[in-house]
């Protein structure tokens, strides 16, 4: 089984190795931004450059990784958070019948995030850290990371 | 050791910095700052925009306090440890972040009593000064979510097969 793991770079990328027990037995692979805390990963990984290191390259490096991660055809996508990248991550999994999760930062305590309420349509499982956010909006519940 | 850290954001956090490179020479310890995507200079202390895995490590393990971002990497990266940490939100009508969103973990951080929240930075050196006060309980990471989404894989690979 192959999971593809999609996250940004920073605290997104933390909870996703707080994570790592349910993961790493599993062929699996990272989908995140590039940065020298990436680019320094030991797993197999496709670097997307950051939406504020430049729009056209950010446009350009999705459009080359992308099909990428499509040809990989993993089971399983598992995001933690990429933001805008999400939004075009799911929809194409979806469609090439991956089964998707998103988990939403811990970070979001009383509200979910924009690109969150966009993905949310398109993930098979939609989590949150929170028991009341989920409460109040349907999410699924499952533990935090705190 | 005092560690400082403003994450990976793409944004710089200079308010805290320079109020903590202010404040270093007061200090009783030594302050090592991880300053991310300022330009700025800090005289008064040592640091770097970004240190190597190994080297994050190695000052997160050496610190009696943490200084920080309300970031969740730092956040846990301090409460993993046992080390209070003085979170400082990054506010969006500052342009240091889009969305206020760092008050709401700052907040349940200060709650759980393992960290105190600063909101304006002249609060900085009191907070330290509490914040080294504390004494935590060895903390205890919540499995429930990695062996919820164990399960789901787990079930996902069954049915492949």
């Amino acid at each position: 089984m192959k999971i593809a793991l999609a996250c940004s770079k920073g605290g997104h990328l933390q909870e996703m190795y707080k994570l790592e027990d349910a993961w790493s037995k599993y062929d699996h692979f990272f989908i995140t931004y590039d940065s020298v805390r990436t680019r320094a990963l030991k797993d197999r990984k496709y670097l997307i450059t950051h939406p504020t290191d430049g729009c056209i390259k950010y446009v350009l490096t999705i459009m080359w990784q992308i099909p990428k991660v499509i040809l990989e055809k993993p089971d399983v996508l598992l995001s933690t958070g990429m933001g805008w990248t999400d939004i075009f991550l799911f929809p194409v999994c979806r469609l090439i019948g991956t089964h998707t999760i998103y988990v939403e930062s811990l970070a979001n305590v009383d509200e979910i995030s924009g690109t969150a309420k966009l993905v949310r349509k398109f993930a098979n499982r939609f989590l949150v850290q929170w028991p009341k956010l989920a409460e109040e909006i349907g999410a699924e519940y499952h533990g935090g990371l705190l | 050791m005092i560690f400082v850290s403003v994450g990976m954001m793409n944004i710089a956090f200079h308010r805290l910095l320079s109020k903590m490179n202010e404040l270093a020479p007061s200090l009783d310890e030594e302050v090592v700052m991880q300053v991310g995507f300022s330009d700025e200079h800090y005289p008064n202390v040592r640091y770097q925009k970004f240190f190597d895995a190994d080297e994050m490590k190695s000052l997160y393990d050496s610190a009696s306090v943490i200084v920080c971002h309300a970031g969740v990497g730092t956040i846990l990266n301090g409460l993993e440890r046992n080390i209070p940490v003085v979170m400082v939100p990054r506010k969006a009508d500052l342009k240091e972040v889009s969305t206020d969103h760092q008050f709401m973990i700052a907040d349940q951080i200060e709650a759980m009593g393992r960290g105190i929240k600063v909101i304006d930075v002249e609060n900085l050196k009191d907070a330290i000064s509490k914040a080294k006060a504390m004494t935590l309980d060895p903390y205890v990471e919540s499995r429930t979510l990695v062996n919820y989404l164990s399960d789901v894989f787990s079930e996902i690979e069954s049915s492949k097969k």
